[in-house]
C-alpha cells in the first residue's frame, strides 16, 4: 500500500509499492494543475527521472571524453561534431584529406569500440562516422535540427 | 530454409551484384562499396541467428551496438565498422568524384572488398553451421574499366 510516513522530526517518505496495483498518486505542482496517476506509472516515472540524470551524467562524461580525442588528432581534424541520429547518438568528424586514411580509419573504430564496451557510457547508443573534406553543406546532411554540437579546434565546444 | 541459410543465400546473391558492378569497376565502384557492405551486413545477421542472445537485428543500430558489445565478435566488428562507414560516404557523400577521390576504385577492391569483407567472412565463417555455403569474396573477378 501507498504510505505517508509524518513523523516529524524525519523528512516525509511517501513510499510508492509495486503490489498496490489499484493506488493512485495524486500530484500537486506548483501551479496547481493536478494530476492523478496510478502508482504504477508513477514508479515508471521516477525510474525514467533516474535514468535521465544518469544519461545527462554519462552524455557530459562522453562530451569531455570526446573533446579530448579530437586533441590527440587535431593534426587530421578539420571539423566535428556531436548529433543525433536514428535512435543514439553520432560522433562526425570530418578529416582534412579527401583521401582515405587507413589509421585514421582504426582509430575511429577504437574509439567506437572503446566507448560501446565502457561501462561509464553503458546508456550512451554512440555511432562513430568519418568524412572526408567536403563543404559545409554536405556536412549538415548529417547533422540533426534538434541537436548539433560542433566542436571547435581550440579545445572548447559550441 | 533455416534463417541462417536464406542469409547466407542473400550473401551470395549481393556477391553476384558485386561481381557484376565490377565489370564496370571505375564508374560503379560507390555501389560496389555499398553491396558489400550489404554483403557483410547479411553475413552477420546469419552468424547473429546462432545466436541465442542476439538473434535477428532490427535496424542498423541495433546491429552495430551487438556487434560492438559482443567480445566474441570483436573481429567481425572491427571490419564491420570501417565497411559501414565506407558505404555511408559512398551513398550520401554525392558530387563530382567525391566518392572517387576519397577512395579510388582499385582501393574499394583491395581495402573494402580483399580486406575488411575478407575478414568479416573469414571471421563469420567460426559462427555458422554451414560454413561452406558462404561463398568467398576472393572468388570474384576483379574488373578494371580500362582493360
Amino acid at each position: 500500500m501507498s504510505q505517508v510516513d509524518t513523523t516529524a522530526s524525519r523528512p516525509t517518505v511517501v513510499e510508492l509499492h509495486f503490489e498496490d496495483k489499484e493506488g493512485r498518486v495524486r500530484i500537486v505542482p506548483p501551479n496547481r494543475d493536478l494530476m492523478t496517476i496510478p502508482v504504477a506509472m508513477a514508479i515508471e516515472a521516477c525510474r525514467a527521472f533516474d535514468q535521465q540524470v544518469v544519461f545527462k551524467d554519462q552524455f557530459d562524461m562522453l562530451v569531455d571524453c570526446l573533446g579530448r580525442w579530437i586533441n590527440g588528432h587535431r593534426e587530421q581534424i578539420g571539423d566535428a561534431y556531436l548529433t543525433i541520429r536514428d535512435a543514439g547518438l553520432l560522433f562526425l568528424v570530418v578529416h582534412r584529406a579527401t583521401s582515405y586514411d587507413d589509421a585514421f580509419e582504426s582509430a575511429l573504430t577504437d574509439l567506437d569500440l572503446e566507448i560501446a564496451n565502457d561501462d561509464d557510457y553503458s546508456l550512451i547508443n554512440l555511432s562513430v562516422l568519418g568524412l572526408p573534406s567536403v563543404d559545409e553543406q554536405s556536412v549538415h546532411t548529417f547533422l540533426s535540427n534538434k541537436m548539433a554540437l560542433r566542436y571547435q579546434m581550440d579545445g572548447g565546444r559550441s | 530454409m533455416a534463417a541462417e541459410a536464406k542469409h547466407i543465400a542473400s550473401a551470395n546473391r549481393t556477391q553476384l551484384t558485386i561481381s557484376h558492378l565490377l565489370e564496370k569497376r571505375d564508374q560503379n565502384s560507390p555501389w560496389v562499396a555499398t553491396t558489400a557492405f550489404y554483403k557483410a551486413l547479411h553475413i552477420v545477421e546469419a552468424v547473429f541467428d546462432n545466436d541465442r542472445n542476439i538473434g535477428h537485428s532490427s535496424d542498423h543500430h541495433c546491429r552495430e551496438n551487438s556487434l560492438k558489445r559482443t567480445r566474441k565478435y570483436d573481429h567481425i566488428a572491427r571490419h564491420y565498422l570501417p565497411l559501414s562507414r565506407a558505404s555511408i560516404v559512398a551513398r550520401y557523400l554525392l558530387g563530382d568524384d567525391v566518392f572517387e577521390s576519397y577512395l579510388p576504385p582499385e582501393a574499394v577492391v583491395s581495402k573494402l572488398l580483399h580486406h575488411h569483407l575478407r575478414q568479416i567472412e573469414k571471421a563469420a565463417k567460426r559462427f555458422l553451421r554451414e560454413p561452406d555455403k558462404l561463398d568467398d569474396i576472393s572468388a570474384v573477378a576483379v574488373g578494371n574499366d580500362s582493360c
